[in-house]
């Protein structure tokens, strides 16, 4: 029997196996990615412990199931479409991504590479399966892709153009808000330069800008308004906010564009519409307020006694109404950065004592006493009506809020290279709703309040704005019930540095 | 020149009300003889009939012919190139002022005024005007 002949044949060939199974069963078993024999049916014949952590499940539970049951349903087919072409040996070995359930019921995504084993009569025999675990890139794939479309729904949604540009002042990336403010007419902005869509005139103004943030700014975003020139020629005000990245050693604009037109005709509307108003109101209150003077004068004679008391209050409060037009005009002045100062060099105590002594009748109405605790003698700059709009404030203020026959202190002292000039009531003190508001406008204790102190609630917030444009800086300190204590921190020169300046003087002239 | 010197005073003011509180002032409490015109026009017309007042206070902001124009129009007429011309206004821009003194206007009062301190400031206006020439 040819049996017999071939025994040493075989034996030698059972052997060569024997050895290249144990080499397979040691590479199969210590491999880092999952592996699986699967038999024809589908049913798991070995896994390996990979396989079985990836899957969430014990070696044993594992074999009693079969690939079918833990395969996500829509990855079925395909997967049992390739099993076929395999057993019909139509191809070696097939590769696919494809979902199994984990023992927990989370999904995994794998990569899975199959090849079948056949005996010597090409019989198959069983599946080998290799699963690389996917689930993690896949994740990060998936985040990656979430993050992208959330950002590009953002930078959609956002009314401003956005763009940015390379070094060259060329867009690069836009967002549909960028196509509708710059009004290419619909065709791509890439690949052009920002500054077709600036103004002629406002061009070089813009390149030099651009070009001058791009090699020297401190990280922070910076802002400029220009004009924009749209395709049909009309010109728009455009706000440019433009802050600065680096990518790969390149770098690139961000600019933020917002057409600002609409924004500024309103602006100059109100500003218009308050000083004409403003002046409109002037005219009739210079009227009567005349007229009232002139009886009182006696300058259309005699005037019965018993009549003064309401002229005066008339008097009065023409004066309180010419005096909120002014801080209307001032703050609306002060906004548009209209305001005109005449900054000079002064002595300050001399100006304090006068403030004392101009605000001590009004403090009388509230019987209240200015004192001078402490003075300081130094030199300052600055305007010196506006000076004392400030401190006509502040000490009108701490009258009107102290309580009958207390005393409003002023004390002026250095600190650090600064003069404070403080003014101190025993009044109420700031509720701390108001303290963060206190100098802006329109704030006052409240409604009641506003009309029982006559104010309008512009004083503060218009010294605020004339200190810092004399380079001072205005506060407060208040405890509730203790009275509060207002501040104007002045940049100053003492005598001696005056002397010294002048003595500097003479010796350069 | 001695302040009682001045005696007649042309106001221009477009403002009726204003025009007739600055005559009252500037008559009943600074005795001055004045006479007052609504518009630049008329004020050119007034000196065109042979009046020859000591000083003229005018307003800036008229229609038609404003204030400025005005005392152009009048320094053009020879007999009124020394007459002493302030103005009184609201409108004090510190560009504008230094545009008025360089064609001439030394004094710029401002509205709202004090009728208390109206006269003697026209007064010390024409006392300046005199001194410089």
């Amino acid at each position: 029997m040819g049996i017999a002949q071939d025994i040493t044949k075989i034996r030698s060939l059972e052997s060569d196996l024997l050895i290249s199974d144990r080499r397979f069963s040691d590479a199969f078993h210590s491999a880092a990615h999952g592996m699986g024999l699967v038999s024809i049916e589908g049913r798991w014949l070995d896994a390996n412990a990979a396989l079985c952590k990836m899957l969430g499940y014990e070696k044993n539970e594992l074999l009693l199931l079969d690939f079918q049951r833990i395969t996500y349903p829509d990855d079925l087919e395909p997967d049992l479409g390739l099993v076929k072409k395999l057993l019909d040996d139509e191809i070696l070995s097939y590769q696919m991504e494809k979902r199994y359930f984990h023992k927990n019921g989370k999904i995994i995504y794998v990569l899975l590479s199959v090849s079948l084993v056949r005996d010597m009569q090409n019989v198959p025999l069983y599946f080998v399966s290799q699963i690389q675990d996917l689930t993690e890139s896949k994740e990060l794939e998936k985040q990656a892709v979430i993050r992208q479309k959330y950002l590009q729904l953002v930078l959609d949604a956002v009314a401003d153009g956005i763009v940015t540009l390379d070094e060259q002042l060329v867009i690069e990336k836009h967002n549909p808000g960028a196509t509708r403010i710059l009004d290419h007419a619909g065709a791509e902005l890439s690949g052009l330069s920002i500054l077709n869509f600036i103004q002629k005139d406002s061009r070089d103004k813009f390149e030099d800008f651009c070009k001058a943030f791009i090699t020297d700014n401190d990280g922070k975003d910076q802002k400029i308004e220009v004009l924009g020139q749209r395709s049909q020629k009309t010109d728009y005000e455009l706000e440019c906010h433009i802050s600065k990245l680096e990518i790969e050693n390149k770098i690139k604009l961000v600019l933020v564009l917002r057409d600002i037109t609409q924004l500024k005709r309103t602006e100059r509307m109100k500003s218009e519409f308050v000083s004409t108003v403003s002046h409109e109101l002037r005219t009739p209150l210079t009227a009567i307020k005349g007229s009232l003077e002139l009886i009182s004068l006696g300058a259309l004679g005699e005037v019965n006694q018993s009549l003064l008391p309401v002229i005066d209050i008339s008097i009065r409060n023409t004066l309180r109404l010419s005096s909120l037009i002014n801080d209307l005009l001032d703050i609306d002045k002060l906004s548009a950065g209209k305001l005109e100062l005449n900054v000079q060099e002064h002595r300050l105590m001399p100006i304090i004592e006068d403030a004392i002594a101009l605000n001590s009748r009004f403090a009388e109405e509230y019987k209240v006493s200015l004192e001078l605790i402490s003075g300081y003698d130094c030199w300052v700059n600055v305007d010196i009506q506006r000076f004392h709009q400030i401190l006509a404030n502040y000490l009108s203020n701490a009258a009107k809020f102290s309580p009958l026959n207390s005393q409003v202190e002023i004390a002026v002292y250095p600190v650090g290279r600064h003069v404070r000039v403080a003014v101190k009531d025993y009044g109420p003190g700031i509720s701390d709703d108001l303290k963060p508001r206190l100098f802006t406008r329109f704030s006052q204790g409240d409604g009641s309040d506003s009309r029982k102190k006559n104010g309008t609630g512009l004083g503060l917030a218009i010294s605020k704005e004339l200190a810092t444009a004399m380079s001072a800086s205005v506060g407060f300190t208040s405890q509730n019930s203790q009275g509060s204590t207002f501040y104007i921190d002045l940049p100053c020169k003492t005598a001696g540095e005056m002397r010294a300046q002048a003595a500097t003087f003479r010796e350069v002239s | 020149m001695n302040i009682s010197d001045l005696k007649t005073v042309l106001v221009v003011e477009d403002e009726s009300d204003i025009r007739l509180l600055v005559t009252m002032t500037l008559s009943k409490l600074g005795g001055l003889d004045v006479h007052a015109e609504p518009s630049g026009r008329g004020a050119l017309q007034y000196l065109a009939e042979g009046n020859h007042p000591d000083m003229i206070v005018l307003d800036v902001m008229m229609p038609d012919m404003d204030g400025v124009q005005t005392f152009e129009a009048i320094r053009s007429m020879p007999e009124f190139k020394e007459t002493p011309i302030c103005f009184l206004t609201a409108k004090v821009h510190p560009d504008e002022i230094d545009r008025w003194h360089r064609l001439g206007i030394h004094d710029v009062l401002s509205k709202p005024f004090s009728p208390a301190l109206l006269p003697d400031q026209v007064k010390n206006c024409w006392s300046k005007w005199k001194n410089l020439h």
